[in-house]
């Protein structure tokens, strides 16, 4: 039992981190709080299904493609919807709301509002420590950690990793060196986007997936986003294995039902004693930085 | 000449910050901008870098006109900006932000020579390479923002109030180095409210009162004038 716990805590966990990494940094970069990020996991989910179901290609590729449309999908979101909103917090507030009911209507049109699965992508259990678990569970994390480790990397290691950590830490220093805040916000969208879109279609092997299940998962990214710290990875991966864990103890050992109650306590009382996050970077500059 | 400022006029809303300034600056010199809160000083220099856009006049680097463009090209062109208040990354370590101001520079061996020879002028700076900009001291802030400016190795530095909030003995440091960095080949221009220092570095100095260019000329005669003694060095 307590193995089952723990794996099915670190799959949420790993998935969860995955959805609020792209929530925090689109937040970084662009100082957007996107409702509509839950609506890049659907659409990563029901691309996944469309993929697999209609086009008949196996779960590596649909995660592949789905994934590359999603992140795709983020960057014309962001040049079409955000890029004439900026630095405008009100107006880009509204318009991210906005565009959950639209990207919910569009997946509706596109795939029906029925709940759907896919074909179980790995059949048969594997046993650890006793613990009888699905394939199609276990297979998920090592690919969940990977894509958290590749953009960990791609944040600290590359030119524009660095340069979209600068955008959001002060807008006005990083385009003295020469950074692009258009393009970096372009990134950090499509980037954001697509590991949201990743999310999804790891989501779509596990649970039933339909057009408004983006609206569970948005809560729960926001929540782990602000406990995590402003545009800190670690602090978003720690927060995300809180909420990932809270709701898989609670759902075994009590009631699935309490789950949101609980996390929300827990969250609570986190920011009460750090108010800036488990790893606080205070949220400055920000009107400075738009002078 | 390397830059030339002709009669610039910036506004902010409808206040003039600067009205019908210009000057020029040689390839090699050190020009100093001094003058009281509000003179303008460091709105010219925003209007150099393409921080802010001129309602008239034109500004010219290298033979090319660079009024209008971003600030993006103006940075490919040669010219970085260590600007007012610092704007470093906070939680971003030293290397990383020196890396950051080598945006543009996309050969390796190229951003190798650039971070040592920052190193060089800086060796504080290696020496901390790996703690967060928000942990250092003043003059160690101040520090970096000179070196991630050099990092794209710039033609013509545009430093603003380098030696803010410093202590004299640092003030001095900081000043010897910015000599230095002249001396390898960079065009400075130094904003800065210690005029006594500016003047003694610089080659040339403009001074600024009220959005306009009042006086001009070498800095060593500014030092002994009689009216640039009683109204910026306290004598």
């Amino acid at each position: 039992m307590i193995v089952q716990v723990l794996a099915n805590g670190m799959m949420l966990s790993l998935i969860y981190a995955l959805v609020a990494i792209g929530l925090t940094m689109i937040y970084g970069v662009m100082h957007i709080l996107n409702w509509a990020h839950g609506e890049f996991v659907m659409f990563g989910a029901m691309g996944a299904f469309y993929l697999m179901v209609v086009s008949k290609l196996n779960f590596a590729l649909s995660l592949v493609v789905a994934t590359i449309f999603v992140g795709l999908l983020g960057v014309i979101t962001e040049r079409i919807v955000f890029k004439p909103m900026r630095g405008l917090h009100l107006p880009s507030y509204i318009m991210s709301i906005g565009l959950v009911y639209v990207l919910q209507a569009m997946g509706s049109f596109m795939f029906g509002v029925q709940d759907k699965m896919i074909p179980t992508v790995m059949p048969g259990v594997v046993k650890i420590f006793g613990a009888i678990l699905p394939k199609s569970r276990v297979m998920l994390m090592p690919i969940a950690a990977a894509l958290t480790a590749a953009y960990y990397f791609f944040l600290q290691r590359t030119r524009y990793g660095r340069a979209i950590r600068a955008t959001s830490m002060d807008e006005v220093g990083a385009s003295l060196q020469g950074i692009s805040i258009d393009r970096c916000a372009a990134i950090a969208m499509g980037s954001g986007s697509a590991l949201a879109g990743a999310a999804g279609v790891l989501l779509a092997s596990i649970v039933k997936i339909n057009p408004f299940m983006g609206e569970a998962l948005i809560f729960k990214a926001f929540i782990i986003v602000f406990v995590g710290g402003r545009m800190s990875l670690v602090g978003t991966i720690i927060a995300a294995f809180i909420v990932g864990y809270t709701e898989s103890i609670v759902s075994v050992y009590w009631d699935p039902a309490w789950i949101p109650m609980i996390e929300m306590a827990v969250l609570a009382a986190i920011l009460i004693f750090r108010p800036g996050g488990l790893v606080g970077i205070e949220v400055k500059k920000l009107g400075a930085a738009r002078e | 000449m390397l830059l030339e400022v002709k009669n610039v006029t910036i506004q902010y809303g409808k206040i003039t910050a600067i009205n019908d300034v210009s000057l020029d600056v040689e390839k090699g010199e050190i020009v100093t901008l001094i003058g009281g809160n509000g003179a303008g000083k460091t709105t010219t220099l925003r209007a150099v870098c393409g921080m802010r856009q001129p309602v008239t006049g034109e500004i010219w680097f290298e033979g090319q006109r660079i009024d209008g463009l971003p600030v993006q090209k103006i940075v490919q062109l040669g010219v970085s900006h260590a600007p007012e208040g610092r704007r470093l990354f906070d939680y971003m370590t030293v290397k990383d932000t020196l890396l950051a101001g080598a945006f543009l520079q996309k050969n390796k061996n190229e951003i190798q020579r650039s971070l040592d020879r920052v190193y060089g002028h800086f060796p504080k700076l290696k020496e901390r390479s790996r703690q967060v900009a928000c942990t250092l001291s003043g003059g160690e802030q101040q520090m970096l923002t000179i070196g991630r400016a050099l990092m794209a190795n710039p033609m013509l530095l545009l430093l603003d109030e380098p030696s803010l909030g410093l202590a004299p003995l640092l003030t001095q440091e900081i000043f010897t180095i910015i000599e230095d960095i002249n001396r390898s080949g960079v065009t400075i221009v130094l904003v800065e409210q210690n005029s006594r220092m500016a003047l003694k570095v610089a080659h040339r100095a403009f001074v600024l009162e009220v959005g306009r260019i009042v006086l001009t000329g070498e800095a060593s005669r500014l030092l002994d004038d009689t009216r640039i003694k009683a109204a910026y060095l306290g004598q």
